[in-house]
């Protein structure tokens, strides 16, 4: 065999090895691939439920600020109610959100009175007269907020995927300060 | 010959980094999911402590409408009420629950207060507690700030009287690293404590703390 026959054979040779060798870091990448994309959509789904968490948090809590030291001018014609659910929508940074973007509608979002120092039960008076009179509690609250995951999640090879949401629900209260100018009501809860 | 050894290698190189891989997973997850806990207990602190202060608003955590609030309040921490109708549960009867509320009223006790220093005040210029009050099951977890005895607290009301909290050396509360405050003035603490996630081996945060000062 001349040198240059030697040589083309050595070349065919090494193009099968190389076309081989693509193949199987096909098959690699692909099993690899599952587990890679879990774990990364785990983390983030894990990141974003913290997110949404937080930011509900916030919202409630610095609404329900604003909730106890609003006065009747500032609250406007829909009463503390509206006004409460209307800033933790603001706040909520888009997660809230009802007929009409950010605003007061969104059904997750509840207020609710309590009269403090019962000696038993917990004493909800939100439907009462006077429910918002400064001395009682005001207790803003998402209830069951349906936070959708970024990807299904899968447990096995032969069951349909979990597609079902993860449910929030977040609560702030405070007790309403006492004012000239105490706002109406407004719808409840 | 070089194939073959590349393959042993990648397999071992992939044994190797497993553990590594798999403890980085799990403890994503575990950390993650305490973290969201955490959220729980900083709002909950947070929200008893600022009504805590508000007692001249007639707040009082002895009774059980207003604990009653904060089982609304912990959401699913899992904060357990003593029964509707019985006694407060004001130094805590071991509840059922897996998160407690320690709430307690702190001052200084200076100069204004203890004027012969030592000789009448055993406690002098020390944190002593003048209040404890705890909502839940205290065997999830003990105050941080300390835990006055059980003889000393009114088991009704959660006050500690003056001479108890001047003398008795359980009352002294462990307030390192707090500014000093004007003696006689009183601080509003409230400690939270829910359960944490574990992931055995992995992460391991059986309970979840935070508490906030007023």
């Amino acid at each position: 065999m001349t040198t240059t026959k030697l040589e083309a054979v050595r070349k065919t040779r090494r193009a099968l090895r190389a076309h081989r060798r693509k193949g199987q870091e096909v098959i690699e990448f692909t099993l690899i691939m599952l587990p890679l994309f879990g774990i990364t959509f785990l983390t983030l789904d894990i990141a974003w439920a913290i997110f949404s968490k937080a930011t509900l948090q916030w919202a409630v809590r610095d609404a329900v600020r604003y909730g106890v030291t609003v006065t009747a001018a500032q609250a406007g014609a829909g009463g503390l109610t509206t006004a409460v659910k209307l800033k933790a929508a603001q706040l909520s940074l888009g997660l809230l959100s009802g007929t009409s973007g950010a605003d007061n509608t969104d059904s997750h979002l509840q207020v609710h009175f309590y009269e403090p120092n019962a000696t038993t039960g917990v004493t909800d008076v939100t439907a009462d007269a006077g429910a918002n009179d400064p001395g009682n509690i005001l207790q803003l609250s998402v209830n069951n907020y349906q936070m959708f995951k970024l990807l299904p999640l899968f447990y096995s090879w032969n069951q349909a995927p979990d597609t079902g949401k993860i449910t929030i629900s977040v609560a702030s209260a405070d007790i309403i300060e006492y004012s000239n100018d105490v706002p109406a009501e407004g719808p409840a809860p | 010959m070089t194939r073959k050894n590349s393959r042993g290698n990648s397999a071992l190189e992939f044994a190797l980094l497993l553990p590594f891989m798999t403890t980085l997973l799990l403890g994503t997850i575990g950390a993650g999911f305490g973290l969201l806990h955490n959220l729980e207990v900083i709002q909950l602190a947070r929200d008893t402590a600022r009504l805590y202060a508000k007692q001249a608003q007639n707040i009082n955590f002895a009774l059980q409408g207003t604990q009653d609030i904060l089982v609304t309040l912990a959401g699913d921490l899992g904060l357990q009420q003593t029964a509707s109708g019985t006694t407060p549960n004001v130094f805590g009867t071991a509840g059922t629950g897996t998160a407690v509320v320690y709430v307690s009223e702190v001052l200084y006790l200076g100069q204004n207060l203890c004027p012969n220093g030592t000789a009448s005040c055993a406690n002098y210029e020390h944190w002593v507690f003048a209040q404890r009050i705890v909502i839940g099951n205290p065997s999830v977890d003990s105050s941080h700030f300390g835990s006055p005895s059980a003889s000393i607290i009114n088991s009704t009301t959660g006050t500690i009287t003056t001479a108890n909290y001047e003398n008795n050396a359980t009352a002294i509360a462990n307030m390192t690293g707090v500014a000093a405050l004007p003696t006689g003035a009183y601080l509003y603490v409230a400690e939270a404590t829910g359960p944490g996630v574990s992931v055995p081996g992995f992460w391991n945060s059986p309970k979840v703390y935070s508490y906030a000062i007023f």
